[in-house]
């Protein structure tokens, strides 16, 4: 049988199970099985099976992801999360959506420490959005806010994927770094206009309540008393990190102790019904989302197997159309691959072949990958495929429903399209840093 | 079974500490200069311990993530026979990979695989942890599939 | 007939340019006739996948790093023991292929994991960089050093160093933080992640070869069931490659030293008394046997032999001086 039709039957047996309420990591193993035992033999299908549910996560780059899951969990059951947003909610009264800003704006500081998106939109599930809630958001617009922010983990350095990245095409980790800071906190710029604009026009999307009107300049200022537990923990994660006392996986290790300890010594903690529950709830979370990203991966390497990739990526290089129609055609084909692969796959199967194509045709290495970068952020959040999305949805706790979080991404999609345009536009943006600091 | 189920995710939630643990023990031992070997791997088995043996309680709350869209809308014989599918789908699928979870785990211990490091270490036992905790998961979606055909047939 | 190849590199750098010219001259040499879809980047399987999944045919063609394979690849790992080897080229890739001729036992080893040796091809040097000045293995005393087979862990211990293995994905972050001191693992690796940008201090020569050499290997089924014409121009390919590739080689260290050079890192070679030292550090005596006590362990027939017979080729090959 054809290798291209078996892929192309695949997803649409995938979308098919989707839409019966199959759950996604089932779903993916069992396509992924059929498909490839369709293309190869059932016993090098259960052969690649059994390594992948071992391999997927068996590495020390994964470890951190749990402990920020903690992190989080451990901060929410303190009760500091909460005493922060309300400092927040203080501080910026009258400011339109100003928790989902400080979301955004806690995301990219949570980015400086933490290389994974996945991670971010767990924290911020766990902490963010019940404080949100409390405060009369809309539901889909707080989890859009947050599952997208999230994203911005893999922009600022560190970044899990821009290391990838570094690996896939010979340029150098640091000037991926340097090249992603701006473009980070541009995106968080473009989130704030959107969200505050937004919640303008619709004040049922980010409610003003009465106590926020009266609110003086000393509550203000009392607002910033609030978050000091925060700020501490914070600071001894990011300050630790970039002091060289300790590396990036072990932050997450140092950020869930020190919330334990906060919560103990402030209390809360010392409940052991609470705190049995944080670890269940971290637990819980850990199980679900790694149970995907396992299958996820498994369902990617259908793909690869499939070929289908290859073929489209080797025909579109090798097209006779000009530079710019090439690049926008491997932006659509990212965009849309990035709706049902993990970005790790997406970028690992096509960017081999389109990079040094891309380099040949004139454009910037550096540039180039911090353009795919933004094609991964988004390809985080879009459905059916959306990591960041399901791991938003584990977090956020049992009424959260994961066609929810699709519904709010659509508008941040929509700035990170805006962002797209610009860093396109724009070279400079990309650039400025690396030319000038390295 | 419910038990073991709550047991395993409560184990599940300690291990998480024990990571913590694990990992800081790991630092400051490399601050002091003594490196202890193989701490970071039994951290990496640790949390692969968790993802795995809390599957099955995962199964029983309902919490696996996926799309409610369509079971939300259907409702009496319909709506019982889309939930009876996919448990019945789920449990096919827990089979096949618990089956080549299985082979692997015992390939693993038959070749000595082991990840590279100061000092070798096998995988074999993790990967038997993750066929039990497997066929665990197996057996829950069969007392999900058990107690729906009852529930269908009393509504009868 | 069209095969398909796993690997877990791009096809750029070094050792893309060694793997993707293999796979180029085999299509030219078949006149077409073979062609290969790579799967790049471990888009299908992860390094240490590809043994296990050559042999199940996940893919017909794979890249094997003997290190992946601590206790499968027992045997071959023993290069691993051997700290100083040939300098050029040519000299490493004759060590290799007499090392596979003349200890059978090496090839053995793949067989019982159902593959077929097709092509080798060496990796740079080892180098380390520093993020303080180290021009001599002595500055190696009280270093955080991250280095990833148990063997130059071991070594490094002896040097006073203090061994570490960070995971590879925090390894630029710690470097640049200061969370670890320096890393020492092949030139190429650390030039083209850029380590040597927060980690300016480079000490390499060209006698530290990284001894364990890439592998390519085929399903042993697969090239059981080919034609002998089929499977010469696997023999030709691997010849043409082989060539091309060493053009590649020769000049990409000396390549690496300028840009380093050029961009105002400080590279030392290490001279002939340090390299001395440190391949008669204790460490490389006690390797070996530990080695041989695992594999006689593991129920291979006299290991020392194995060591022994290639202890003979490496030396010859590197111009007949033996150590220790
Ligand atoms: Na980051
Ligand atoms: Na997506």
């Amino acid at each position: 049988m054809d290798f291209t039709l078996i892929g192309i039957g695949g997803i649409a047996m995938l979308l098919l199970l989707l839409v019966m309420g199959v759950p996604l990591a089932i779903n993916f193993l069992l396509v992924g099985f059929i498909g490839i035992a369709t293309l190869l033999t059932p016993s090098s299908a259960s052969s690649l099976l059994g390594d992948t549910m071992y391999t997927a996560i068996a590495s020390p780059t994964f470890t951190v992801l749990p402990l920020f899951v903690l992190m989080g969990a451990l901060a929410a059951a303190s009760g500091f999360a909460e005493q922060a947003y309300k400092g927040i909610h203080r501080l910026a009264a009258r400011v339109p959506g100003s928790l989902a800003v400080a979301t955004a704006f806690g995301s990219a500081a949570f980015s400086t420490v933490c290389g994974s998106s996945l991670a971010t939109a767990s924290v911020f599930g766990r902490i963010a959005y019940p404080e949100m809630r409390r405060y009369g958001y809309d539901k889909r617009f707080a989890l859009g806010s947050i599952a997208c922010s999230g994203s911005l983990a893999a922009m600022i350095p560190p970044s899990g994927m821009f290391i990838l990245f570094s690996i896939f095409t010979g340029v150098s980790v640091g000037q991926l770094f340097m090249a992603g800071i701006l473009p980070g906190i541009l995106t968080a710029v473009v989130y704030t206009l959107s969200i505050v604009w937004r919640a303008k026009r619709h004040p049922q999307l980010a409610p003003i309540d009465a106590e926020e009107r009266e609110v003086t300049v000393r509550d203000r200022v009392r607002g910033v008393r609030d978050l000091w537990q925060i700020l501490a923990l914070g600071g001894v994660v990011i300050g630790g990190m970039y002091s060289g006392l300790f590396t990036a996986t072990e932050a997450g290790a140092i950020g869930a102790l020190g919330a334990l300890l906060l919560g103990l010594a402030g209390g809360p903690l010392r409940s052991m019904p609470r705190l049995r529950g944080a670890l269940r709830e971290s637990a819980g979370i850990t199980t679900t989302l790694f149970f995907i990203i396992i299958a996820a991966l498994f369902f990617s390497r259908f793909l690869g197997l499939t070929r289908i990739p290859f073929e489209i990526s080797s025909f579109m290089v090798s097209w006779d159309v000009p530079s710019w129609m090439v690049l926008g055609l491997i932006l659509l084909i990212w965009f849309l691959m990035g709706m049902v692969v993990v970005p790790a796959a997406a970028f690992a199967l096509t960017l081999p072949i389109v990079f040094p194509i891309v380099v040949e045709l004139g454009y910037h290495p550096v540039w180039f990958c911090v353009i795919a970068m933004k094609m991964c952020e988004i390809a985080g959040v879009t459905p059916p495929v959306g990591l960041n999305a399901f791991a938003l949805a584990g977090a956020a706790g049992k009424g959260v429903k994961i066609n929810e979080v699709f519904a709010g991404v659509w508008p941040f999609v929509l700035c990170d399209l805006i962002v797209l345009a610009l860093l396109l536009a724009f070279p400079a943006i990309s650039l400025f840093l690396p030319e000038t600091m390295m | 079974m419910t038990l073991l189920n709550r047991g395993l995710a409560e184990l599940c939630g300690w291990l998480l500490i024990v990571v913590v643990l694990f990992m800081v023990v790991d630092l400051v031992a490399r601050g002091f200069s003594r490196p202890l070997y193989g701490v970071s791997e039994l951290a990496m088995f640790t949390m692969i311990a968790i993802v795995y043996l809390g599957l099955s309680h995962a199964e029983e709350q309902d919490a696996h993530i996926r799309v409610e869209w369509l079971p939300e809308r259907l409702q009496g014989v319909a709506g019982r026979s889309l939930n009876g599918f996919v448990t019945l789908v789920s449990l096919v699928t827990i089979v096949i990979v618990g089956w080549a979870v299985w082979h692997n785990a015992i390939g693993a211990f038959d070749s000595r695989q082991a990840i590279a490091g100061p000092r070798p270490i096998l995988v074999y036992p993790i990967k038997f942890v993750m066929f039990a905790a497997l066929a665990l998961y197996g057996l829950q979606l069969c007392r999900s599939l058990s107690r729906q055909f009852r529930r269908a047939a009393h509504d009868e | 007939e069209t095969l398909t190849y796993a690997t877990n590199t791009a096809p750029n750098g070094l050792r893309g340019a060694a793997e993707k010219g293999f796979l180029d001259a085999l299509n030219e040499v078949s006149g077409g006739e073979i062609e290969v879809v790579p799967y790049w980047g471990a888009s299908v399987m992860q390094g240490d996948e590809i043994l296990g999944g050559v042999s199940n045919g996940v893919a017909d063609m794979g890249y094997i790093n003997i290190n992946y394979y601590p206790n499968r690849l027992l045997l071959n790992g023993a290069f691993q023991l051997f700290p100083e080897g040939p300098e050029d080229y040519a000299d490493i890739m004759s060590v290799y292929h007499d090392v596979y001729d003349q200890v059978p036992q090496l090839r053995e080893e793949f067989s019982q994991q159902g593959q077929h040796i097709i092509y080798i091809y060496p990796y740079l040097p080892y180098a380390g960089v520093f993020r303080e000045p180290v021009t001599s293995f002595d500055d190696f005393r009280g270093k955080r050093v991250r280095a990833s087979s148990q063997w130059m862990l071991n070594l490094l211990g002896d040097l006073g160093a203090t061994p570490v293995s960070v995971p590879w994905s925090d390894t630029y972050q710690s470097l640049q933080s200061g969370a670890i001191d320096g890393v020492f693992t092949n030139y190429d690796s650390l030039n083209r992640t850029g380590m040597d940008e927060v980690a300016p201090n480079i000490l390499t020569s060209r006698r530290l070869w990284l001894a364990v050499p890439m592998i390519l290997t085929i399903n042993q089924r697969k090239w059981d069931a080919m034609s002998p014409q089929m499977q010469g121009w696997f023999e030709q390919a691997a010849a043409q490659a082989e060539k091309t590739f060493g053009e590649y080689y020769d000049n990409e260290f000396d390549r690496i030293v300028k840009a380093q050079q050029d961009a105002g890192y400080t590279v030392t070679a290490a001279s002939d008394e340090d390299i001395e030292k440190f391949v008669s550090l204790p460490a490389v005596k006690s390797n070996r046997e530990t080695w041989i006590q695992s594999a006689e362990k593991a129920g291979a027939e006299k290991p020392a032999q194995i060591i022994e017979r290639m202890k003979t080729i490496i030396d010859a090959g590197s111009g007949g001086v033996a150590h220790d």
